[in-house]
């Protein structure tokens, strides 16, 4: 597709996850790749075990860096009840949803009183996200390919790189390499490269 | 990563004389440029979300480009810092997020009436929607009662232009400028094209051969109205405000600072440029009065877009009411848009659609979910953080004690958290510092229980110290619980006067060493982890019948010197573990998980673990035990 046509992405995670980071390379590629770039971030103490919520706008043609909803054509769920959360109200009909397969539990659902509230288990999640018109749902275990990596830090970069090998995403995958440059990081940069690669690798791997 | 520290690569380009390039920066960032284009001598703020990243900016390009840039103490000891550099000749600015304008008020409503010499420029960060607050609150007020210009960003490139320009039209001027931001603006990220940086200023000099006081105060408030009168001519030819329209329209949108982007893409989004004129109201004081004219001559219905309050919609009616023209104006204060709440892009369109009369585009029809409802994720305290281990232990000490019905008074932090589960302890909470006067009353006023007053340590230095004092000297039966982290935590691990870790050639002023010096007869310092004697001492203090303090100490688990430092993990045994839940359902920490193996048991997360071990008696069955970590949890 032409980068001039703009194109919502959502990230959202927990605070801890390194979406922020994650965040910042999408927005750090698209500068890199001369794509316009609007990015809205949830910070400060909103991030503290919470739910942490980045809209990335890109191309022209938009001014705020707010999504309308149901407009959102690509969710990466770095935390699965969070990929719900933003896909009930951003998601648009066909859009594309990366999911961390990794559930965080919310305190109050651990705690005895209501830890069984509905909608907090993979299987639940993927159908809910199915009734919300989901077109692709890319699962991935970030984790362990983070694990192959070189350790459990970067499982937010291996999520990148299943993103950026979906259909229409507008980044190229060496623009994703110059935005984690960008991000900084030196001290992980090539286990962070790697990362990526090994999303990517799941992310075609799917697509094939 | 998980933690990426705002200074990326990018910082460095920041600070440089490159005009004409390009980066890609946070909203903060462009007001900090906008600081340092501006040739800014003396910086200072308290942190606040969503203003913090301003500051820190220009505390990390200070020693570069040679000027001063450090915490206050809080809002008004900043705004009187910025004061004193003023009164020398040199350019100065305050960062704070909106409510630490109140506490500097009294300060801007004295020093607007002066003379000033070096630029004064304020920049306040409103926060619509309280996402980080405890209130939304519309600082544009403070210009209109302060008779003093104050400006609107709208994106980046301008958030640095009108920063750089707030400080010359203050210069000139002599009266102190206001730059309002919003939260969306401070925290979005695009790019931002830099301009040159200012040439050298002069060696600042106080000048004592003039006084530099506002008394008596007519003759300077009749100054300060012509400063005002000269300032709506400057502003009127700087090309803030922009008015996009034929002057044939019947309709029309009037947006205020940064909700101008949602205005213009809902008449866009629309396809209703052609019947819609739009302005564009930057300069929120003194308002643009011609162009307002030029807007309400032709319209007969007007959408007013802003942030937190009605202040352009009430401007625009006082407006045409005065030229005697009958538009009807909506806003937030008529009901069209709410009045409550960020501005969103949704509700922009819908209303301006209700407005012209066109549907908006097809919305999407809402899916329908088998369980609508998302579990929802409050905010808790991280794993390792010490206020989990001080609210679990002041739960016991209570228990221990028999006090069925304490009286707990919360202040600002992230101990705020206390208000929810597990622990559910606090019942109060308003401004900063002020849960040491409403532990004072609540003491006075319920002889028959216990009142507890938990502040941070950054809110104690901050505006707790007079409530500490007013608590000793009244010898009152409160006792305070200092949550003392070493940092100013819930903005980023910010430095004050009591960081010993950061306190290099500074004096370090010890919180145990105030409360003596007010004459607390109880004082102790224990550290937050060890949770048994911490308990203990909280019972010891809560006997007393007179103040009584008790500073838990133990570093903030996200400061760098904490990070990664333990080589432990907690580890729970399976067959001792009977599922009960204390674990979870008292201690709370985000570590403890059901076991993968559905088990109904629990088990813990050694990714999420920091290895702290105040966790070590909570369990009832003693399955907690602690075992070297394999790897460095990176």
């Amino acid at each position: 597709m032409s980068p001039s046509l703009p194109t919502d992405v959502i990230l959202a995670g927990v605070g801890g996850q390194g979406s922020l980071f994650a965040s910042r390379v999408l927005a750090g590629a698209a500068f890199h790749q001369g794509v316009s770039v609007l990015m809205a971030e949830t910070y400060g103490v909103a991030q503290r075990g919470g739910a942490v919520f980045s809209q990335i706008r890109l191309g022209y043609g938009v001014s705020g860096p707010l999504i309308p909803r149901g407009e959102c054509r690509f969710l990466l769920g770095l935390e699965p009840i969070e990929a719900l959360r933003r896909a009930r109200d951003y998601l648009a009909p066909g859009g594309s949803v990366v999911l961390n397969t990794r559930i965080q539990l919310p305190l109050e659902t651990k705690m005895a009183k209501i830890r069984s509230q509905p909608g907090s288990d993979l299987a639940t999640i993927r159908d809910e996200l199915e009734r919300l018109e989901a077109g692709r749902i890319v699962e991935v275990d970030a984790l362990a390919l983070a694990m192959e990596a070189g350790g459990p830090a970067t499982a937010n970069v291996v999520l990148l790189g299943a993103l950026s090998c979906l259909p229409g995403f507008p980044l190229t995958g060496e623009a994703m390499e110059r935005g984690i440059e960008a991000a900084g990081g030196k001290a992980y940069l090539e286990r962070n490269l790697l990362s990526l690669a090994k999303g990517r690798e799941h992310g075609r791997r799917l697509e094939n | 990563m998980g933690e990426v520290t705002q200074m990326g690569q990018t910082t460095q380009e920041l600070f440089s004389d490159a005009p004409g390039a390009r980066l890609l920066v946070l909203g903060n960032e462009a007001i900090a440029r906008g600081a340092i284009e501006a040739g800014v001598q003396v910086a200072t703020g308290y942190p606040g979300t969503p203003s913090t990243e301003i500051l820190e900016t220009l505390i990390a390009a200070a020693p570069r480009l040679g000027f001063d840039a450090f915490w206050a103490v809080n809002e008004k000891v900043a705004f009187d810092i910025a004061t004193g550099a003023s009164f020398s000749g040199a350019r100065s600015l305050v960062v704070l997020k909106h409510v630490g304008l109140n506490v500097a008020a009294d300060s801007l409503l004295q020093v607007n009436l002066i003379d000033i010499e070096g630029g004064l420029v304020v920049v306040s960060v409103d926060d619509p929607g309280g996402t980080s607050s405890n209130n939304e609150q519309d600082n544009r007020w403070y210009a209109k009662m302060a008779e003093i210009p104050c400006l609107e960003p709208t994106n980046l490139d301008e958030a640095r232009e009108m920063t750089r320009r707030a400080f010359e039209i203050s210069e000139s001027l002599k009266v102190p400028v206001l730059v309002r931001s919003v939260t969306r603006l401070a925290h979005m990220t695009s790019a931002l094209t830099l301009g040159p940086l200012a040439p050298a200023r002069p060696k600042p000099h106080f000048d004592s051969t003039r006084t530099w006081s506002p008394f008596p105060p007519l003759a300077p408030h009749r100054r300060l109205q012509d400063k005002l009168r000269r300032a709506a001519k400057l502003l009127e030819s700087a090309g803030f405000d922009a008015y996009e329209g034929t002057g044939r329209e019947r309709f029309g949108v009037a947006a205020a600072g940064f909700a101008y982007n949602y205005a213009r893409e809902a008449v866009e989004r629309l396809g209703v440029q052609d019947r819609v004129a739009l302005i564009k109201v930057a300069t929120a004081h003194p308002l643009p009065r011609a162009l307002l004219a030029r807007f309400l001559d032709h319209v007969e219905r007007v959408l007013v877009v802003e942030d937190v309050s009605s202040y352009l919609e009430e401007a625009l009616l006082a407006e045409a009411g005065a030229m005697g023209k009958k538009v009807r104006i909506e806003g937030r204060r008529s009901g069209a848009l709410p009045g409550t709440g960020e501005t969103l892009p949704d509700l922009v369109l819908e209303a301006l659609a209700g407005m012209v009369g066109v549907s908006p585009k097809a919305k999407r029809k809402r899916a329908v979910m088998a369980f609508p409802v998302v579990p929802r994720r409050q905010i808790s305290f991280c794993s390792g953080c010490s206020h989990r281990s001080t609210y679990y232990a002041l739960a016991q000490a209570f228990e221990g004690l028999g006090l069925e019905d304490p009286i707990v008074v919360g202040d600002i932090g992230c101990y705020t958290l206390g208000f929810f589960p597990p622990f559910n302890i606090l019942q109060t909470m308003t401004s900063m510092g002020a849960s040491m006067g409403t532990a004072a009353a609540l003491a006075r006023l319920n002889p028959e229980r216990k009142v507890v007053a938990v502040i941070g340590d950054s809110t104690l230095y901050h505006a707790g110290i007079p409530g500490l004092v007013q608590i000793a000297h009244l010898r009152l039966p409160v006792t305070v619980v200092v949550m003392d982290n070493s940092v100013t935590g819930s903005t980023g691990q910010q430095p004050h006067p009591g960081s010993w870790q950061h306190g290099d050639g500074l004096t370090i002023v010890p919180i145990e060493d105030i409360a003596l010096a007010c004459g607390f007869p109880f004082v102790r310092v224990v550290g937050s982890f060890q949770l048994k004697r911490l308990a203990g001492i909280l019972e010891e203090a809560l006997r007393k019948e007179g103040p009584a303090l008790v500073v838990s100490r133990q570093a903030c688990a996200l400061e760098p010197s904490e990070i990664g430092r333990r080589s432990i993990v907690a580890r729970i045994d399976e067959a001792l573990c009977d599922g009960c839940l204390a674990c979870v359902d008292e201690f709370g920490c985000p570590a403890f998980v059901p076991a993968l193996s559905g088990s109904g048991k629990i088990e813990v997360d050694g990714l999420e673990c920091n290895g702290c071990a105040a966790c070590k008696f909570v369990c009832p069955e003693a399955a907690i035990s602690f075992v070297r970590r394999d790897a460095p949890p990176a």
